[in-house]
Parts: structure tokens; sequence; C-alpha cells
């Protein structure tokens, strides 16, 4: 159980250093969006209006 | 089931310990991909070295293998790559060896790895329960038939349905080329491990071979992509929905309320239905309901801890 403690505890740090690399990520992901579309179902896509893309965050927590 | 949320992990990173839990025979080798810290439930990628030979025997725990390298003798069965078992709790399984070595993911569901020496199945032991096939051999793959589904170019094999809570375990492929805009998530926990490739996610990053996550619930997971395929052994632990979105900031709890009010709108008798049971009701759905009149006509208080007039839940 230690053992998985660890892992755990070494994965929350190396997601939190991927945080910069990610915001990037999204930013394009919400580029996609407006562009080739949101994969809404099975290939069925639609594209997002610029209003309905949310803001862009400076930090996302991504383990729980 | 209470295990952390492990991803991502990369089993390759990490060399095998030796199994020294009483009944085990010496020869079997594992890593810890992720363990139930109240059960003792866990899934391992277990080595067993050449020679290696355990008598028939049983387990407490139901029990599912996946082979992935190398070949092992199950009783009189030659268990190749692809060779995926289920075995019910306290159902005999068959005495296994290795000539030369093999590789496999093994599970145990319920509780700690344990086994008992016994070529007889212990009482009450569901046999009928026992699937045993070669996933890689003989079975098709599938477009899944899911609403929303995956981008196509995503496909499942269904290795086992849990009658009662729609649990699955399944093996899953990605084409090369892969690619899904959105985020999901599911009202379920979910654990995967890739067999070969490397799928990248957007808050995750790379997924290579040997790669291995346990997600609980209502955790966002996507954007997808796959550059050159992957194929991977997955499984849930309950029904397995696609709620689709593309908010990357949202977190478990948020998403968890979003699909409250989603069921309220999509199933709303069955919502009402479930949620007027002894009159207990979430506070979020004052005033939001869908089309029905939110009464006061009972005995006792609220569950909720805050006072509102009569017809206050109901909607204009």
């Amino acid at each position: 159980m230690a053992a998985q403690e660890r892992i755990y505890r070494g994965i929350v740090r190396e997601m939190n250093g991927l945080n910069d690399r990610r915001i990037k990520w999204v930013k394009e992901f919400y580029q996609r969006l407006q562009t080739r579309g949101f994969s809404v179902h099975a290939g069925i896509r639609r594209k997002v209006r610029p209003e309905e893309i949310p803001p862009v965050p400076k930090r996302i927590r991504v383990v729980f | 089931m209470a295990r952390r949320h492990i991803e991502p992990f990369v089993d390759r990173d990490v060399p095998f310990k030796k199994m020294t839990l009483p009944g085990f025979k010496r020869g079997m080798n594992y890593k810890m991909l992720s363990i139930d810290k109240d059960s003792g439930a866990c899934t391992m990628t277990v080595q067993l070295e050449g020679d290696y030979k355990q008598p028939p025997s049983i387990s407490m725990s139901d029990m599912e293998i996946l082979s992935m390298k190398g070949t092992f003798m199950l009783g009189d069965r030659a268990c190749t790559p692809g060779y995926y078992t289920f075995i019910p709790r306290g159902v005999a399984i068959p005495a296994i060896s290795t000539a030369r070595g093999c590789e496999m993911l093994l599970m145990y569901n319920d509780r700690e790895p344990n086994i008992i020496e016994s070529d007889q199945d212990a009482t009450g032991a569901k046999r009928s329960g026992l699937i045993a096939t070669n996933s890689y051999d003989d079975m098709p793959w599938q477009v899944p038939n899911l609403f929303p589904a995956t981008e196509p170019g995503c496909m499942i094999k269904v290795l086992r349905m849990d009658e009662e809570t729609q649990a699955l375990s399944f093996l899953y492929c990605m084409v090369p080329g892969f690619w899904q805009d959105n985020i999901s998530f599911h009202d379920c926990a979910e654990e995967a491990y890739h067999i070969w490739g490397t799928s990248w996610m957007m808050q995750f990053g790379n997924l290579p071979t040997g790669g291995y996550f346990w997600r609980p619930p209502y955790i966002n997971h996507g954007a997808f992509a796959s550059e050159h395929g992957i194929l991977a052994f997955g499984r849930t632990d309950g029904t397995l929905h696609n709620h689709f979105h593309f908010h990357a900031h949202t977190e478990p709890d948020e998403n968890q309320r979003k699909v409250g009010k989603k069921l309220a709108r999509q199933s709303p008798d069955l919502f009402k239905w479930v949620m007027t049971q002894g009159h207990n009701h979430p506070d979020f759905l004052h005033g939001h309901g869908p089309d029905w009149v939110h009464s006061h006509d009972h005995q006792g208080p609220h569950s909720h801890g805050h006072a509102h007039e009569q017809g206050q839940g109901r909607k204009k």
C-alpha cells in the first residue's frame, strides 16, 4: 500500500509538471473545435461557435 | 472500489517483485498496477518464470487473467497471447505451468491475492460464470454500440459483462491516425492497460506500451489521438456511458452534478421516482427540475437542512 502511495504522489508531481504543455494542448483543442468540430457521436461533428469556447485556465488539475 | 487515481503509470519503468504471499509457488513475479486499500483487490502484471508449476487451486476472489506473452498451460489447455479467462470465486483452477515463461495481466476483484490448493470447487462456487476464450483468435472486432459513441476507428471486443452491474472487461483498439476531439467522463471507474502502442490524451500526454490507468468516475479524459494505433485491455466497474463535453477545466464533483441534471432532463420519470423516495432530494433541483411539482405532503423534515416556502420548487 505504501508503494502505491509513492506511485500516486509521483504521478501527481509528474502531471503538475505537465501543466504548461497541457494548457498549450487545450488552446489547440479549442481552436480545432471551431475549425474541425466537436466529436458529438461516431463521426458526427459540430463546429463550436467562438462564444461557446470556455476561457483557458492557468492550471488544470487532472489527478484526483 | 476504493483505488487511487493511478494515471498514467508505465509498468516498464519498474522491476518485477517476487510474489511471496502464502500458497504461491516460487517463480511468480509481479508488478502492482493498482490496489484497493480497503479490500486488497488489485490488478497486476505477472511474470511466470520458466518451469513454473502451480498445483490445482481455488481463490476466494473472482479472478481475471489475460495472457500477453509466451505460453502457459492451464490444465491441458495451451494459453497463448490473447487467452482470457474469468474465474468466479471458489471455482477450481487447473494446474498452471509454463516451460519457457510467460506474462499476463492478473486481477483479483474482491480481495487480496489468495490461493488454496484444491482440485474441487468450493461449496456454492458459480462454475456457470466461468469464461475462457482466446480473444485474439476467436472473437471479431466490433463497433461500440454506445450512444454517444467514440469516433470511427476505435473498436472493441467485449470479453465479459457482469449481469448485475454491467461492469465490462474488453479489448479495444485504435486504428493508426485515430483522433477524437471531445472530453469524456463516465459514471463508473475505468481501467486500461496498453498491450501494444501509444495513445495520447490531452490531460495525461502519451500512454505507451505497458501504460496503465485506474481512473475513478467523473474524471475528464480526452481529447484522444494515436499516431500508429494501439491494442489495449480495459475494464469498468459499472455501466459505461460516454458523457462528452469540451470544458477542459471541470472537476469530478461538477461533472457529477451535471450528470444529475442531465438525468432529470433525459429521464424525468425515472429521476422523479428515484429522487422522491422518502422525499429526499438534492439541493440543486430546487427551481430547476423538469416538469413536475415538488410536493410538500409529507410528515418528516427535509433531508438537506434548509427551509423554504411551499411551492418554491414548482416549475413556472
